[in-house]
């Protein structure tokens, strides 16, 4: 939700520099679908009932997240041509790499979700606890490898839309925030119109 | 009012309608599949 709410959050930003959404369709896109498949096979996931993981456990589940998380690296550079998919690749890959030295789900400690009030989102906070709605599973950060890259960053429990999240996630969201950006303001200042 | 609706549809399936929609599309499966906050799908209601 907090990505949604961030890529809209992108638009009405653009809006009120001047920018035009229709100058996003000059915005050329190359492997969108491989994009779109790579993340419908991660919603499965995502929305899997919660569930108690063996820490640090390979299987089916956990190698075909990582191999949407490649196809995903293919479209973004893919796209590197694109004014802030540089930013996007590069969240994408820190990502990445947090998850896949952690069993190839992004760790979270027990007190980042009681801080951010989502405790009911697992089925205990013990170490190994799946999160529905998310890719996270519960760490200690004393077990928690390159725990800088984990989701450690807390919106609290007060906020609108608590959460918790990476300097990955930071980075895709400031990416698709210059993408934006660029696209819808790219003909301010240049008479454009609709029929251009 | 089937003027109306006419302009409608035929809005929704210009070409730079549908380009728009397919780079919304695909930049927000970008984000989402790249991204791995906690909750996805939502995060101050009680059912995730």
């Amino acid at each position: 939700m907090i990505l949604i709410i961030a890529l809209a959050a992108s638009v009405v930003i653009a809006l009120l520099r001047g920018g035009r959404v229709a100058g996003l369709t000059g915005l050329r896109l190359r492997w969108g679908w491989i994009a779109i498949v790579a993340f419908v096979a991660q919603m499965v996931f995502i929305y899997q009932k919660p569930v108690q993981k063996v820490v640090g456990a390979w299987g089916w589940q956990e190698l075909a997240l990582m191999g949407s998380y490649l196809l995903l690296l293919a479209a973004t550079w893919a796209n590197r041509h694109l004014h802030g998919m540089t930013l996007i690749t590069l969240g994408l890959l820190l990502n990445l790499l947090v998850m896949a030295a952690n069993g190839g789900w992004m760790p979270v400690s027990p007190e980042a979700v009681r801080r951010a009030g989502l405790a009911h989102l697992a089925p205990s906070l013990a170490p190994g606890a799946r999160l529905s709605s998310s890719k996270d599973i519960v760490l200690l950060r004393a077990q928690t490898r390159l725990w800088f890259l984990s989701d450690i960053f807390v919106l609290p429990k007060p906020f609108p839309v608590s959460s918790v999240f990476s300097i990955g996630d930071v980075a895709s969201v400031l990416g698709a925030f210059l993408l934006v950006q660029k696209g819808m303001l790219r003909y301010r200042g240049y008479g454009y119109t609709e029929s251009t | 009012m089937m003027r109306r609706l006419q302009l409608a549809i035929r809005g929704l399936v210009n070409p730079n309608t549908v380009q728009l929609f397919w780079l919304l599309l695909v930049l927000t499966a970008m984000l989402l599949g790249a991204g791995a906050p906690l909750a996805f799908g939502g995060g101050s209601g009680g059912h995730g």
